[in-house]
């Protein structure tokens, strides 16, 4: 298996900059997720890893061995395209065979792996269909087949799962990372989607306008953000501003504008101004044994969500968003007494980190 | 809401005030006696000066370039004013072309103006070397060979012959400036000929004792007869083509399918022999002098520049028509019903919705015949009119010396440069607003609704007389070659009927020969030109070198402007000044100049953007992402334009092939000039052109066979292409 290295890479089109000094690297085996908004770059990125775009700056590298400027049909990558990207004119076993009849793999054991692929992705019985007679999923597993059976050293996946519906992506999403835990491919796989990416991934990185924010695993992402950007790429959270006035137990003691109380909270800022992050599930009831991080508020909504209950609590000027479990009952107009631990609340530099 | 763009204060009204002003002032000033350079220019100052400040005030230049009627005159004003200066007409004709400068002066302006719009200026530096070597990266060794084998067949055999022809352009006798050829066509009366008393448009004539109303149009000279034909030509096709489409298109009546049908007749393409069967139809025994002979007691005789006309008029309006019809198909039902729903109805809508949304295609149809009409010689040979630009450069191949001289290539250079400056100016405005043809994806059914009686009557008294008049040239055609009908008048005699001279057609080796020609050059040529429109195409649509591949790009498809004699000229020139003393040399004598091999060349040459263009279309339909999954898994370009490319565009490299070969078969500049320099190696249409040489009319039925032998070609390649292809048939268009 390879691992991967991008070196500094940036991509232009034009006056257009998709890809601007990004580095990062792969391990062997791991499932990578890129993500971002739409538009920002993240398919470059990957199709820089395919060969299909050479970078006017910067290096790839597969296992030290530099690739930067090799030709797509010498990497040894296998991409599930955006849009499958299927031969029309051939059957889905032609269509799973070609890379195999590309490598001389001798007919009989061709025949034998198209077989695998084909039970693996429980695509049975449609072997003789064209694609054009196959459902959006058959389709989408068809493409996942084409580019497994070649037993690639890297899978390039450009959101396989976009054009499903919502069960049949559950169920994919399932199906694709036990895959890949079993083959043990390293996997670059790219979504806008924050779920898929919180759920499948070992490890993620955050691209926005072209540039690289943070990379790490998703619990990294999601309760140590390094920029605002990714605190609200990823889940949900209130963002409000604070001032750090002063340090105490190793915390920082803030000031949020509108709620007219202090908090302790974790602080990537020294002193002065910046945001306070505060996830909706780090709230509680607060109850006598806190003595910090206390304050009332009076409920607004109410929303039943089965798991939880989400409320918008207003704080002096502040309006919060909190998840309660389901069994505290609160009613709107109700006056609440709320807690979150000082490292439940990160506060970022106002503009610091994001890199744009 | 309040929009943020400025409302324009001028319109196109304002252009033609200023214009008025202009020529008024060198008008007045001219009647009253005042000439020379000074009151001229100030005149075209006025005009242009005013205009260029109104467009920089605020100009509705949208307006100029959305509307077709403007669209076309901004053509017409480009060509008018080019020619009235190089020619310098005083009085009248100087004053309409002040009076059109506006237009071309705001056209030019606002096209300035958005070219530099769209070069956007680029925010990111990248060292041009690296820009360059990431560019050729790109290039893998097999687009790159596609690439110069298009580009350097391109350059040789179109650039270089076009350059050489211009260069013969400028040989002149000794102690002449340089330029004197085209001092001569701009001022000689042969040329130009703006004195033309005496001579009249038509008269009366006794002939063999009874009333003859003699219609042959005025001499304005080689180079206004042509563009004068021309402009008419293309107005009343256009016209006719349209409101065919539109009623075909958009009405439902008893009888559709067969005035369908019908209306196809006209597109059977048979050089010469259909122009003889017009002028039957115009002449003294043709159904128009029986019937005014009946009625009013005298003959019909059109002749000359008018027989060009009305048989140009017939053999060209079927273009319009075709591209016509399918714009007004492909425009969305909804865009129409939303008109209808804001209360736009009959005409309004029609001018308001339906028409814009069609210019596109039927302009492209429109500048197609204007090319044409200029280039053609199928009807000034059948109606012997020598005084237009395409009899002048076709005689000067059949005169004894056998050499072209240099003034001929002047007026070679002249035809080209009319007929492509129209064809950019056409295609860039049909380029800035195609947004027209774009649609939503889906289908849709054509909005076609029931005609009321008024209606009706117009279809079957006016429609389908036109349509049946309009086929009568392929009928005659028809009944020519099963000896039906007299060579010399136009009578039905079904009793003499017989398959003789179609026959003989194959067992007269004398006339098989030409048969055989034809066919070894149009399949030759059709090979050549496919591989090259493969290449080409797949260069084109593959590669983002910006200039390389848009060089490549109106190269490959420019031939469709370029008048056939001036390839045939151009050919000329190449083969006899860089081939000379080689059979390659078309001076080299009848039995030693090998034509088949230039024929070949400018066969491809020519209708290569036929073709071309429908494997552009093949090309389109293959999303990219197809071979990229392909070279993901290993396979080399070759291997993905073999094995994943082709088997997806078969279908239109076939009809690509097909078209080629009827386009090729039919062909007709090249074949008459460069063929009559070897007529043992010629093909069809030169045959087909012998048919009026010399007045002698021996032989007539032959070239009808022939005809009808090309009519079967036709029709075999439709069915082929609709039934077997499952396309619409592309017949023409830019
Ligand atoms: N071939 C190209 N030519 C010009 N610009 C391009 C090209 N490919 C991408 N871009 C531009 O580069 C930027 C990044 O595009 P990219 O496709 O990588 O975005 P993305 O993050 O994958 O978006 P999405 O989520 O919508 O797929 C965009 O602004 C896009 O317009
Ligand atoms: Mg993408």
């Amino acid at each position: 298996m390879t691992r991967i290295r991008l070196d500094n890479v940036t991509k232009v089109f034009g006056n257009v900059v998709a890809v601007d000094h990004v580095s990062f690297e792969i391990e062997e085996g791991e499932f990578f997720t890129i993500i971002g908004p739409s538009g920002h770059g993240k398919t470059t990125v990957l199709r820089i890893i395919a060969g299909f775009e050479i970078p006017e700056e910067g290096h790839v590298y597969f296992d030290d061995r530099d690739v930067t400027f090799l030709k797509p049909y010498e990497r040894g990558t296998a991409m599930v395209f955006q849009n499958y990207a299927l031969w029309p004119h051939m059957t889905v076993y032609d269509n799973i065979a070609y890379g195999l009849r590309l490598r001389k793999v001798p007919e009989e054991e061709i025949r034998k792996k198209v077989r695998w692929a084909l039970e693996l992705l429980d695509l049975e019985g449609t072997e003789n269909r064209y694609p054009l007679q196959l459902s959006g999923g058959q389709q989408q597993r068809v493409a996942l087949a084409r580019a497994l059976v070649v037993e690639p050293n890297v899978l390039l996946l450009d959101e396989p799962l976009s054009n499903l519906d919502a069960k049949l992506r559950v169920e994919m999403r399932e199906e694709l990372k036990r895959l890949q835990r079993r083959l043990g491919i390293t996997t670059v796989y790219v979504t806008h989607d924050q779920v898929e990416a919180l759920s499948m991934s070992d490890r993620i990185a955050v691209i926005y306008k072209g540039r690289l924010q943070q990379v790490g695993t998703p619990e990294e992402l999601y309760y140590r953000p390094r920029n605002l950007f990714v605190a609200g790429f990823l889940g949900r959270s209130n963002m409000l501003k604070a001032r750090v006035v002063g340090h105490r137990n190793g915390y920082a003691e803030v000031e949020v504008e509108g709620m007219g109380v202090r908090l302790l909270a974790a602080s990537l800022v020294e002193d002065g101004d910046g945001y306070a992050i505060m996830r909706p599930e780090g709230f509680r009831k607060a109850s006598p044994t806190d003595l910090e991080n206390v304050f009332e508020g009076k409920v607004e909504t109410v929303m039943f969500l089965g798991d939880k209950r989400e409320l918008k609590v207003r704080v002096g000027e502040a309006s919060l968003v909190v998840y309660l479990p389901p069994e505290e009952r609160v009613e709107v107009g109700d006056r609440l007494s709320l807690h979150i631990p000082p490292e439940k609340i990160m506060v970022l530099p106002v503009n610091g980190g994001v890199k744009a | 809401m309040a929009s943020p763009v400025r409302e324009p204060k001028y319109k196109a009204k304002h252009l033609f005030i200023l214009g008025l002003l202009g020529a008024l002032i060198y008008y007045v000033a001219f009647l009253a006696g005042v000439r020379g350079w000074l009151v001229t220019l100030s005149g075209w100052l006025v005009a242009g000066v005013l205009a260029l400040l109104v467009y920089i005030a605020g100009l509705d230049t949208y307006k100029i370039k959305y509307s077709f009627g403007l669209s076309f005159l901004v053509m017409i004003a480009y060509i008018y004013d080019v020619m009235i200066l190089l020619l310098r007409l005083p009085g009248l004709p100087m004053a309409v072309g002040i009076l059109l400068f506006p237009l071309v002066v705001v056209h030019m302006s606002a096209y300035l103006a958005e070219r530099r719009r769209r070069t956007v200026k680029v925010e990111v530096r990248i060292p041009w070397r690296k820009r360059l070597r990431m560019s050729f990266f790109k290039l893998d060794k097999v687009i790159l060979t596609f690439l110069i084998v298009g580009l350097t067949v391109l350059i040789v055999f179109l650039v270089v012959p076009v350059l050489m022809m211009l260069w013969n352009a400028f040989i002149t006798p000794p102690g002449t400036p340089f330029y004197e050829n085209f001092v001569r066509i701009f001022t000689s009366p042969r040329y130009v000929k703006t004195n033309t008393a005496g001579d009249v448009a038509w008269a009366w004539q006794i002939v063999g004792g009874r009333r003859v109303l003699v219609i042959d149009g005025t001499n304005y000279g080689v180079l206004l007869n042509s563009l004068i034909n021309a402009t008419i030509v293309t107005s009343v096709a256009t016209l006719l083509g349209m409101i065919v489409a539109f009623v075909l298109a958009r009405y439902k009546f008893p009888g559709k399918t067969l005035i369908r049908l019908l209306a196809v007749i006209p597109l059977f393409v048979t050089p010469f022999i259909n122009s003889y069967v017009i002028k039957l139809l115009f002449g003294m025994t043709g159904p128009i002098s029986m019937i005014t002979s009946h009625l009013f007691g005298f003959l019909v005789d059109v002749r000359g520049l008018a027989g060009v006309t009305v048989a140009q008029i017939m053999a060209f309006y079927p273009i319009v028509y075709l591209n016509a019809y399918s714009a007004f198909l492909s425009i969305d039902p909804n865009l129409e019903e939303q008109a209808e729903n804001l209360g736009a109805k009959g005409l309004r809508l029609f001018t308001s919705v339906t028409l814009p949304l069609a210019l596109p295609g039927i302009a492209s149809g429109s500048i197609i015949v204007f090319i044409f009409s200029l280039e053609d010689l199928g009807a000034p040979i059948v109606f012997q009119e020598r005084n237009l630009m395409s009899y002048q450069i076709y005689s000067s191949f059949t005169s004894q010396t056998g050499i072209v001289s240099p003034e001929i290539a002047a007026l070679g250079f002249v035809m080209l440069f009319l007929a492509v400056a129209s064809f950019l100016v056409i295609r860039n405005y049909i380029g800035m607003r195609s947004y027209a043809m774009i649609s939503r994806g889906g289908r849709w059914t054509p909005r076609e609704r029931k005609l009321g009686w008024k209606g009706l009557l117009v279809v079957y008294l006016v429609l389908l007389p036109l349509i049946v008049w309009t086929m009568m040239p392929q009928l005659g055609v028809i009944m020519l070659a099963f000896n039906m009908m007299k060579p010399t008048e136009f009578s039905i005699n079904l009793h003499t009927a017989s398959a003789k001279y179609f026959l003989e057609l194959f067992t007269n080796p004398n006339i098989f020969m030409y048969i055989r020609n034809t066919l070894t050059y149009a399949l030759t040529a059709v090979v050549i030109a496919i591989v090259l429109a493969l290449m080409i195409g797949y260069a084109v649509s593959r590669t983002k070198i910006r200039i390389l591949t848009s060089t490549l790009d109106v190269l490959a498809t420019i031939p469709i402007a370029i008048p056939g004699l001036v390839v045939a000229l151009g050919y000329f020139y190449f083969f006899a000044d860089l081939f000379s003393n080689t059979p390659l040399d078309p001076t080299s004598g009848p039995t030693v100049f090998q034509a088949w091999v230039v024929l070949i060349i400018a066969y491809t040459i020519r209708k290569l953007p036929f073709v071309v263009r429908s494997i552009y279309a093949g090309y389109s339909q293959v999303h990219e992402g197809l071979e990229e999954a392909a070279m993901n898994l290993g396979a080399t370009r070759l291997k993905t334009i073999a094995g994943i490319v082709l088997p997806l565009i078969v279908t239109y490299i076939v009809s690509g092939a097909v078209i080629g070969f009827i386009y090729i078969s039919t062909e007709v500049s090249t074949s008459v000039t460069i063929g009559s320099l070897r007529p043992d190696q010629a093909p069809m249409t030169f045959y087909m052109k012998n048919i009026y040489i010399g007045g002698q009319l021996a032989g007539i039925q032959y070239v009808a066979a022939m005809g009808v032998l090309l009519i079967l070609f036709q029709l075999a390649a439709i069915m082929l292409i609709i039934l077997g292809l499952k396309q619409s048939y592309a017949f023409i268009g830019a």
